[in-house]
């Protein structure tokens, strides 16, 4: 049967009735909403940023035109309805009618080529705008004739003063705009396919004129039917230049440019990774605290451009519960495009993925046991105090399930060590010193008491998992936070547990998978994802990484775990130097930032000292076994990172 | 568009066929040669070269070309060098010259636009006669556009073309590629798929198969997003296993999302180049037929195998237009026992004359 989940990115489908099925509308509300009715989404230059996967193309699908058709044509569908309210805040459609005319140009094709011709970049930068205006013009005929609507029907509105350069875009109406934007792109299309390409001085042969239709169009005229009278309707054209990421970083300042000029009257999108900015610019974008834009979460508004970033920003235990709920509600659409589980009521990711019952074998049990009675006596912890631990962890853990007895145990042993950690230090014995066991005083109380909470739970819990295999990434709240924030990492670490909940069925056995199964499908999943990297620095970002990973795990395994850490800390003046101090460190967090193999949490405060965490990312997290929760770091410096990049770099 | 294919009767050999045509042909004394090859780590670098010096080695210049990939293994610099020095040593009239493949700001693929540079200042074809691309040691994207490139330089000098490579699959197999991520035409093979008179046209995506090369072709297949996919198995192949052993690889990704069909597969000769080439021929004609009424059809190629049968989508790109899409490879590993030129290389010589005086009397360019 086919499995959705593995398809990962919805704007791979085809069909817009089945791209519209999938695609949850709390992205659109969550980012674009304010924008949208402040009325800023189509005056001025949006730039929109995050990293792969984050949804950038799905929400630009969303405003194209035969999106837009599509689901105002099925608007009473129950899967459209929320679709629709979220796409009319954004004033993209009224009633029954759309009023943009988006078309999405990927960049990932052949623009970048015009950045290895060998002309001025003002030439460079004019022959890649004209193919972009004539493809943009293309492909708002293309959907409206899809819609129904032959250039024949279609009107340009251009601005006034535009008259005497009207001819230079083929005029006002349909056909011959059409004409001549075909014109333009075979014309462009022939030059950047030659082998050899054409001396500058014969270029305005090969090319014709100067085209830039964005500069003289302001609406664009379609016929609409009110009632039994035929009237024009004034869409609002808005160009999307998606995955603009792919040119070069000086050809992309050259299309922002051009972009942000205010007398553009059309509505223009420019969606990117953080790959094509500088890492000075990167790092700052990444970080930068929007905490207090309440109104506008992710969202900087400037006169000239709006920037939105897909990213995590502001305060990030909201952005781990939106993105938990965004994650379910695409999980249950996703689900329900499976018949043999939307037949049985299986439309809810995380009723196929129990919490209960995960725990760790008698055996290993037996020498949990073990070591907490030797650990007793080595660190000298008397009946008394191991009862009134035993007492304050039954009590932390309330009623509301039995309290499994590998977490007692691992708790009793983590403040065992507190305990040890938290004593006044006596001075060692010297050789002269005569100790007489019977005689020696008793060992004193911990300088801070040590109390059961979920700082002890959380460690005993990892070393369960370190030490003794016990499950420890289960339930849809994990697959969710491994996911970071991302949509497709999601959909790539559930399509695993989907599929073997299918395969359990086939099977005729019951279609939960147990926490061990989770654990270790999860891992392998993760296993898999990093084993493919292939993004820009990949290498010396697996080898950051890894450090990093090892140092969090080997802190996180003392004993009285102190720190269950999946982070490293530099401080904030360090990290912020670091473009200038070490631009190949820079470099290198980018690109690790980019594709989400590290979150940057920056401004943290920790012992009077501020501190940028650099947070791994969920794929990372499962593979090298740490922490999915947030806030233990280990410290370490910007020269600490330039070392985790230098090392084996050859 | 000629019915009849342009090379339906092509000059090729293989193996000691090929060896003995080359020893024959350019034995001749009124031969003269350029030859374009590879002077990377690849242990097959030097074998065409050194049969041509062998017989032809006073009437030959040469025009070495080294592929720059950033941070590669230091082995394979090595090795790299050493070749080099050997081919250097091999034909003295010759020239190493070094482009990147990748663009030092943005690691966009740009060597196929970096090597036609390097041909236009370096390429030299004054009276010759012969121009031999042994395409062994040249990556693929490069090497389609070195031959498009020559394929021009001979039609209007009136040269004689012929491709060579060592055919080797354990080779081919044994050096490890890490893909850059970003699938790209090579240059001069954008084809017109993208053009927005095309945008309704039914695109076909032929695939080859290889080994460990899926993460490759899933990139490829969601930039081409084709409508149908027609993946080319190597059958016959040498090792006869080979093509159930790709089925159980790519398995997956023929139902989804490829959804392959047994029907669409296609087998290809592993040892011939011509049998895909007419294959892929055909299938566009036919396709063509069918389609031409609801917007025509588009065939997207993309040869990530054996480098001898990616000839054969060469050929089929050259005559029709075809549009190819490949991700460059960002760097190579190899073993050390792998880059060891000492035992001889493997392998089988193939030799396909593209063009000159076998197909139609030419006159010969720059003879005094």
């Amino acid at each position: 049967m086919e499995n959705p989940f593995l398809s990962r990115a919805a704007e791979q489908l085809r069909d817009d009735e089945a791209f519209l099925a999938v695609v949850s509308p709390e992205p659109v509300t969550h980012h674009l909403k304010k924008a949208g009715e402040a009325g800023i989404l189509y005056d001025r230059l949006v730039l929109i940023r995050g990293t792969p996967g984050s949804g950038k193309t799905t929400m630009a699908r969303l405003f194209e035109y035969p999106t837009l058709y599509t689901l105002l044509r099925n608007k009473s569908s129950t899967g459209y309805k929320e679709l629709h309210a979220a796409l009319s805040e954004c004033r993209a459609v009224r009633d029954e009618e759309p009023l943009v005319l988006g078309c999405r140009l990927p960049m990932e094709s052949d623009y970048r080529d015009f950045w290895e011709f060998p002309y001025p970049e003002e030439t460079k930068t004019n022959l890649m705008m004209s193919l972009l205006q004539a493809r943009t013009v293309l492909g708002w005929f293309r959907h409206l004739r899809s819609a129904g609507v032959s250039p024949d029907r279609v009107e340009m509105v251009t601005r006034p003063e535009s008259q005497a350069l009207l001819d230079t875009i083929g005029g006002t109406k349909g056909e011959s705009v059409a004409a001549r934007a075909a014109e333009v792109e075979n014309r462009i299309y022939k030059l950047i396919t030659a082998l050899v390409p054409p001396d500058a001085a014969t270029l305005a042969k090969d090319v014709g004129e100067s085209y830039r239709p964005f500069d003289h169009i302001e609406k664009i005229r379609v016929p609409a039917v009110q009632g039994a009278e035929a009237v024009g309707r004034e869409l609002v054209p808005l160009a999307i230049f998606d995955d603009a990421h792919e040119l070069h970083p000086d050809q992309f300042r050259a299309l922002e440019r051009v972009l942000v000029r205010r007398e553009l009257r059309i509505a223009r999108w420019i969606i990117a990774r953080f790959d094509v900015l500088r890492p000075e610019q990167a790092l700052a974008e990444a970080t930068e605290d929007r905490s207090d834009v309440s109104d506008y979460p992710g969202v900087t508004v400037g006169r000239d451009t709006v920037l939105i970033l897909l990213q995590s920003s502001g305060r990030r235990v909201e952005q781990r519960k939106r993105f938990r709920a965004l994650a379910k509600d695409m999980a249950a659409r996703y689900l329900r495009r499976m018949p043999l589980l939307n037949d049985k009521g299986l439309t809810a990711l995380g009723n196929l993925l129990p919490e209960a019952d995960a725990g760790i074998t008698p055996g290993r049990l037996k020498e949990l046991g073990g070591k907490v009675d030797s650990a007793q006596g080595q660190l000298r912890i008397s009946a008394t105090l191991r009862a009134g631990y035993e007492k304050q962890i039954r009590a932390y853990w309330k009623d509301k399930t039995a309290l499994p007895p590998d977490v007692e145990r691992a708790m009793l042993l983590v403040m065992m060590h507190r305990t040890e950690a938290r004593r006044p230090s006596k001075p060692a014995p010297t050789l002269l010193d005569e100790i007489d066991p019977v005689e020696a005083p008793p060992d004193p109380e911990p300088s801070r008491p040590v109390a059961a909470n979920d700082t002890v739970y959380e460690a005993a819990l990892f070393q369960l998992f370190r030490r003794y295999e016990r499950p420890y990434y289960y339930g849809i709240d994990a697959v969710c936070d491994a996911g970071s924030e991302n949509a497709e990492q999601f959909l790539r670490l559930s399509a695993e547990l989907v599929e073997a909940v299918v395969t359990q069925l086939a099977r005729a056995k019951p279609a939960s998978l147990p926490p061990a199964a989770q654990h270790r499908l999860l891992r392998e999943t993760a296993n898999r994802i990093m084993e493919k990297w292939s993004f820009p620095q990949h290498p010396a970002v697996r080898r950051v990484v890894e450090r990093i990973a090892a140092e969090c795990a080997d802190k996180s395994l003392e004993p009285n775990g102190a720190v269950i850490a999946n982070a490293f800390g530099i401080p904030q003046a360090e990290f912020d130097a670091l473009p200038k101090s070490d631009p190949a460190a820079a470099r290198v967090l980018q690109f690790a930032v980019a594709y989400n193999a590290i979150t940057l949490v920056p401004n943290h405060n920790c012992q009077n000292e501020v501190w940028c965490l650099l947070e791994l990312g969920g794929v990372a997290l499962l593979k090298y076994g740490l922490t999915l929760k947030r806030g233990g770091f280990i410290k370490g410096t910007a020269a600490r990172l330039g070392e985790f990049v230098a090392e084996d770099a050859g | 568009m000629s019915a009849t294919p342009r090379w339906e009767r092509c000059v090729s050999h293989r193996g000691a066929d090929a060896e003995e045509f080359v020893r024959g042909y350019f034995g001749g004394g009124d031969r003269r040669i350029g030859l374009i090859a590879g002077a990377g780590f690849d242990p097959r670098s030097a074998r065409t070269a050194e049969l041509l010096a062998g017989v032809a080695g006073g009437r030959m210049r040469a025009l070495f070309l080294r592929e720059e990939r950033p941070e590669p293994d230091p082995h394979l610099v090595a090795s790299a060098a050493a070749n080099a020095s050997r081919l250097t040593g091999l034909i003295p009239d010759s020239v190493v010259e070094s482009f990147d493949v990748f663009d030092a700001t943005d690691t966009a693929p740009v060597g196929g636009r970096r090597v036609v540079g390097v041909l236009g200042r370096q390429l030299n074809t004054d009276g010759l006669t012969d121009l031999v691309i042994d395409c062994s040691a040249l990556s693929v994207g490069v090497c389609f556009t070195v031959t498009k490139y020559c394929l021009e330089v001979a039609s209007s000098r009136g040269l004689n073309l012929h491709v060579t490579v060592l055919d080797h699959p354990g080779t081919d197999g044994a050096i490890e590629a890490t893909h850059c991520g970003r699938p790209s035409p090579p240059h001069g093979f954008q084809g017109e798929w993208q053009l927005a008179q095309c945008a309704n046209a039914a695109r076909l995506w032929l695939p080859q198969l290889g080994r460990g090369k899926r993460s490759v072709l899933e990139e490829v297949h969601k930039f081409v997003n084709p409508h149908e996919v027609c993946p080319i198995l190597p059958f016959p192949a040498t090792w006869p296993r080979a093509p159930d052993n790709l089925i159980e690889e790519y398995g997956d990704l023929f139902e989804r999302p490829w959804q392959v069909d047994d029907r669409d597969l296609i087998y290809a000769h592993e040892t011939s180049p011509l049998d895909l080439y007419r294959a892929i021929l055909r299938i566009d004609a036919g396709r063509r037929r069918v389609f031409r009424g609801t917007g025509g059809s588009q065939v997207i190629l993309s040869p990530v195998g054996s480098k001898a049968v990616a000839l054969g989508m060469l050929m089929a790109a050259l005559e029709r237009g075809f549009a190819v899409v490949l991700v460059e490879s960002l760097a190579y590993k190899a073993a050390p026992a792998v880059l060891d030129v000492s035992p001889g290389p493997a392998g089988e010589l193939v030799h396909i004359w593209l063009h000159g005086e076998a197909y139609a009397p030419t006159t010969r360019g720059g003879e005094t």
